[in-house]
């Protein structure tokens, strides 16, 4: 059986070989891409002069003398600004320009992005793709540039058609593979297990061997450096151009361009060296998967695959379906946040973003990462604290025997949970506006006296934390206006308020309307975990607690809370979760104000990805967040051991 | 058998004229009327083009720019979109979009009313046909304005005499948190937010001015009322307590009808004698750079930006066409409020489509909201918007 096994693996391996060969195929054109690029554009400066500076000559002529600076050009067309078109070379003279051609439509667009490409700031352009190979005849790149007349406006256009030849010799790699596999499949079906090992041996080196050239086109991706050359050489073409007495030498001076051209060439024909490690990536992967397959563990949890194949084919869609899901848009992210993307090119940068996420201390500003995490871990605090007290406390008068309506009131109750939490969120937000919102009114409707006690009853949370966190509030402006809300009470006790607390001016009043949405909507969860764990505590404890003579709080103290902390830490941790990524709530009620101090990590980092465009940063953050929950779940775990009986 | 035979061939008669019309979808998120009308024009449009076949799928607005940027570059989109300029920048550099100026000839070019096909251009290049366009205007209640004011003070004026703050009633509502909602003050009294190197220029003393006379409105006069939101407007306007609506042409759908009101061009700058400008956005048909049938594409995109189908889309969408031809027609001519947008076009500022326009919104509004809610300094408040929005552009451009 051993040798069929061997054959799929090496059919696996030189397949996967085969796919990285063909991704890695774009970027070997866009190789190309550049390499003609400046070809084109030398030549272009050179034939938009000939044209311009001398009104009789012919493209005909200018073609000629460009031909002769510039040998690899084949071809050129010419659009003029009355849409025809003359298509310069042996088989194809004043070809009228028809619009229904999409190759041409493609060249113009190419073009028009080319000539902006190189505009006045000299900013280097980058051509996100290359679509070049219309033409049917493989190894033909075509090529151009816009021409301009005096005012700068589009007059003309010109491409040229340059021979490519880098293409990299990788069929014969690959059909020598494939015949020694043909080979090794017969030998190994036949021969003694020496043979098979030399075999082996062969074809990890074989396959090593195929790495050098499989990988090849991956080299331009690996020194996006040698970009900066030809920046060098552009920007030094640019100056040539539009300084005058160089642009006048440039004109008579065939011999010049034709030095520029070669330079150009002979840049850009040394090629970008991949490092060695990455080049035999491919013989390391293979004796990986060797090592792999030959490992007794690995061995027997194939043969335990094999064993329950019936059970496996049945969790094949699920399986499928997470993957899909779940482990690609994860691994995605993960890559994302090594990279940088602009303008649709992702570089690699490391840990760079990580590094800008948590080196950043100017821990004043709202959207500091420090600041954000230390009003998310308040924000959660606060939270599960509150859905914990509350919500127990709902489920301790529910599991009262003798409670009437008891199912009214329990249907009642998780009513909040059940409306979905935008909803509610926006309905929150509508309930705390300054002028119009429901909480105001009320506060407004109970008059002075009782908008005191009211007033004081909503937010003593916060006058607590306020007391507590009173010399960081003398540090960090967002707080910095301490008396802010208690002077709004008294000018709101005063009643002659017109607008009542602007609840989301400041920070504290923002954040305790955040809570008071989020504390409504989380409270349910919580009372109905306690409910159900209360209700599998057996009454006789109590009964017996209360023969010992143990009081209600006793009885509370020694018989409930213990056989409520399996039920309940769970929760917990999951209500922590939920509550440290509940974005819906923050971006809707507050929005982040005032000026995004309420802002928690989860939104800030949807603030990097949509609205600052930093998909790089933003998938970092996520990981931070990751790697904060994760630490949190991983420490709680340990110290509760509140999953012990799920995982064993 | 001989049977078979003919229907064998008449099968593959019809297999042939279905092949050959070609398929095209096109992705809009038009409701009401505006939807209404332009799946009337596709209908038609089917009927009268054997060759084509355009089917349309409404997304809802929120996702829509997300899902086309994710659709797109993956094959999974449309061939032809309706969205708004200022994504232009966005999706020409990521090859989302292709450009359509190889096919923009003289006559089509004229078509247009001359800012809104400007305002599709990018790098120079121009990547769709308008359709329709959208900028703020001054919508009254007749029952409070008789006549609607032609500059800021007697703006300001009128808005104080319909002030009624005790029973909740307002002479002028609008979302004035938001930067949007306040271009028109930022643009009239000079300023901006760009300068030609698309670099910020946020603290400009001109829109430090704008920005007092944004907060004098709320502050000083005190003719608007609190936090203002995009449904406050509405209701206030509907329960007949605001006398005057600054919003675009979607506020119309939302007017209730007992509501007996009017629309009016943007009142001048008092102080420089400079008509105040909204931001114009406008909506085009833009084209996939994924098409796999370009051609008849834009032979959908240039038909359907012509009569008589825009004039569906004006009459019966209620949209302010950008095709110039459309203001001629008899019927559009009998809907004033048309022709009062198209002046105030002339006097807008297309939103800018680079990418970089992006990063204004959140710091500006948050700018904004300071001076407003927290007394902070104007200046104070723009510059710290400016710097916050330069670091933002360059982490970005980096």
């Amino acid at each position: 059986m051993k040798k069929y096994r061997f054959i799929g693996i090496f059919t696996a391996l030189l397949f996967s070989c085969t796919v990285l060969y063909f991704l890695g195929i774009p970027s070997h054109r866009w190789y190309a891409t550049l390499k003609t690029r400046y070809i084109a554009r030398i030549s272009d400066a050179y034939l938009q002069s000939e044209i311009l500076n001398n009104r009789e000559s012919k493209p005909e002529n200018a073609l000629k003398s460009l031909q002769q600076a510039c040998p690899l050009i084949k071809t050129a067309i010419v659009v003029k600004q009355n849409r025809y078109l003359l298509h310069v070379n042996t088989d194809r003279i004043n070809t009228p320009f028809d619009p229904r051609n999409l190759f041409d439509k493609e060249m113009y667009d190419l073009l028009r992005k080319l000539k902006f490409g190189y505009g006045n700031d000299g900013e280097a352009f980058r051509i996100a793709d290359f679509h070049g190979n219309h033409s049917g005849n493989p190894g033909y790149l075509y090529y151009g540039a816009p021409l301009t007349d005096e005012h700068n406006n589009p007059s003309g256009l010109i491409h040229f058609i340059v021979l490519d030849d880098t293409e990299p010799p990788w069929l014969l790699p690959l059909a020598a593979l494939l015949i020694l596999s043909a080979i090794g499949g017969a030998a190994s079906w036949a021969a003694t297990k020496k043979i098979i090992a030399s075999l082996h041996f062969f074809i990890l080196a074989t396959l090593g061997i195929w790495g050098f050239f499989v990988l090849s086109p991956y080299e331009t991706l690996w020194q996006p450096d040698d970009s900066q050359q030809l920046h060098r050489i552009e920007s030094g073409l640019i100056s040539m151009v539009s300084d005058p007495p160089q642009y006048q030498q440039l004109l008579q001076n065939d011999s010049l361009i034709h030095q520029i051209t070669s330079d150009a060439e002979s840049i850009l024909k040394t090629q970008p060296k991949l490092p060695f490690f990455i080049r035999i990536l491919p013989l390391l992967a293979g004796v990986l998967v060797y090592w792999f397959f030959y490992n007794e563990r690995a061995l027997s949890a194939y043969r335990a695959v094999k064993r329950h194949r019936t059970a496996y084919a049945y969790i094949m869609p699920a399986m499928t379906g997470m993957i899909i899901l779940v482990a690609i848009p994860l691994i995605y992210g993960v890559i994302l946040a090594f990279m940088q993307i602009k303008q649709g090119e992702w570089t690699f940068v490391g840990l760079d973003n990580f590094v800008a996420i948590l080196s950043d201390f100017s821990i004043t500003k709202p959207d500091n990462f420090y600041f954000t995490l230390a009003v998310t871990v308040l924000w959660t605090v606060s939270n599960v604290c509150l859905h914990v007290f509350i919500g127990l406390s709902l489920a301790l008068i529910l599991n009262r025997p003798t409670l009437k309506l008891k199912r009214f009131y329990r249907v009642l109750l998780i009513l909040p949970w059940a409306i979905p939490n935008y909803i509610t969120a926006l309905i929150w937000k509508g309930m705390f506006h300054r002028q119009f919102g429901a909480v105001n009114a009320m506060l407004n409707a109970l008059g002075s006296f009782y908008s005191k006690s009211i007033v004081i009853l909503l937010l003593p949370m916060t006058f607590l934390v306020k007391a507590m966190l009173y010399p960081l509030e003398c540090f960090y402006s967002q707080f910095g206006e301490v008396n802010a809300i208690l002077n709004e009470l008294v000018s709101y006790l005063g009643c002659n308020h017109i607008g009542g607390i602007s609840w989301f001016k400041t920070f504290w009043p923002a954040f305790t309307a955040n809570l008071t949405t989020n504390v409504w909507l989380g409270f349910p969860f919580m009372m109905v975990v306690s409910l159900g764990a209360l209700q599998s505590i057996p009454g006789e404890l109590y009964e017996a607690a209360s023969i010992d003579g143990a009081s209600r709080y006793q009885q509370f103290k020694h018989i409930t809370l213990p056989l409520l902390k399996s039920a309940l830490f769970p929760a917990i941790i999951l209500g922590t979760i939920w509550t440290f990524n509940m974005f819906n709530i923050i971006y809707l009620v507050s929005g982040g104000a005032p000026e995004g101090a309420t802002d928690i990590l989860i939104v800030d980092a949807y603030r990097w990805a949509f609205e600052k465009l930093n998909y790089g940063y933003a998938a970092a953050y996520s990981l931070v967040i990751f790697f904060v929950l994760f630490l949190y779940s991983a420490i709680t775990n340990r110290i509760t051991h509140a999953t012990e009986g799920a995982f064993d | 058998m001989k049977h078979l035979g003919v229907v064998f061939l008449i099968n593959i008669f019809y297999a042939i004229n279905t092949f050959a019309a070609t398929d095209l979808v096109l992705w809009h998120s038009y409701r009401g009327a505006e939807k209404d009308a332009l799946e009337k024009n596709i209908a038609s449009f089917n009927q009268s083009h054997s060759n084509i076949n355009v089917q349309t799928l409404q997304v809802p607005h929120d996702a829509y720019p997300d899902k086309i940027s994710a659709a797109i570059p993956r094959g999974k989109g449309p061939d032809i979109f309706i969205f708004a300029q200022d994504r232009i920048g966005d999706w020409a550099v990521n090859d989302v979009i292709q450009p359509v100026g190889f096919w923009i000839t003289d006559d089509i070019r004229k078509r247009f009313l001359p800012i809104t096909l400007k305002s599709l251009e990018y790098n120079g290049e121009i990547y769709g046909l308008p359709t329709a366009f959208k900028c703020t205007a001054l919508f009254y209640n007749k029952k409070f304005i008789k006549e609607p004011p032609v500059n800021t003070d007697d703006f300001i004026s009128l808005a104080k005499a319909n002030t009624q703050i005790e029973n909740k009633q307002f002479g002028l509502v609008y979302e004035n948190g938001l930067t949007y909602y306040n271009a028109l003050w930022f643009y009239g009294f000079g300023g901006g937010f760009f300068d030609e190197q698309r670099n910020p220029v946020i603290d400009r003393p001109e829109n430090i001015e704008a920005l007092i006379f944004i907060r004098d409105l709320h502050r000083k006069h005190h003719i608007l009322p609190e936090e203002i939101s995009n449904s406050l407007v509405t209701t206030l306007f509907n329960d007949n307590k605001a006398a005057m609506v600054i919003s675009g042409p979607w506020f119309r759908a939302e007017i209730a009808k007992d509501i007996d009101y009017g629309i009016a061009t943007l009142p001048v700058i008092s102080k420089n004698n400079q008509p105040s400008k909204p931001f114009l956005t406008v909506e085009a048909f833009m084209m996939s750079s994924k098409t796999e049938h370009p051609l008849e594409s834009f032979e959908v995109i240039n038909a359907l930006t012509q009569a008589p189908y825009t004039t569906v889309m004006a009459i019966e969408g209620k949209q302010p066409a950008a095709n110039a031809d459309t203001y001629n027609e008899t019927e559009v001519k009998s809907d004033p409020w048309l022709e009062i947008f198209k002046q105030q076009l002339d006097n807008s500022v297309p939103m800018p489509n680079f990418p970089e326009m992006r990063m204004i919104w959140t710091p500006m509004d948050i700018a904004i909201s300071k001076v407003l809610n927290k007394n902070a300094d104007p200046s104070a408040a723009l510059k710290e918007a400016q710097q916050k929005i330069q670091e933002n552009i360059q982490i970005f451009r980096k």
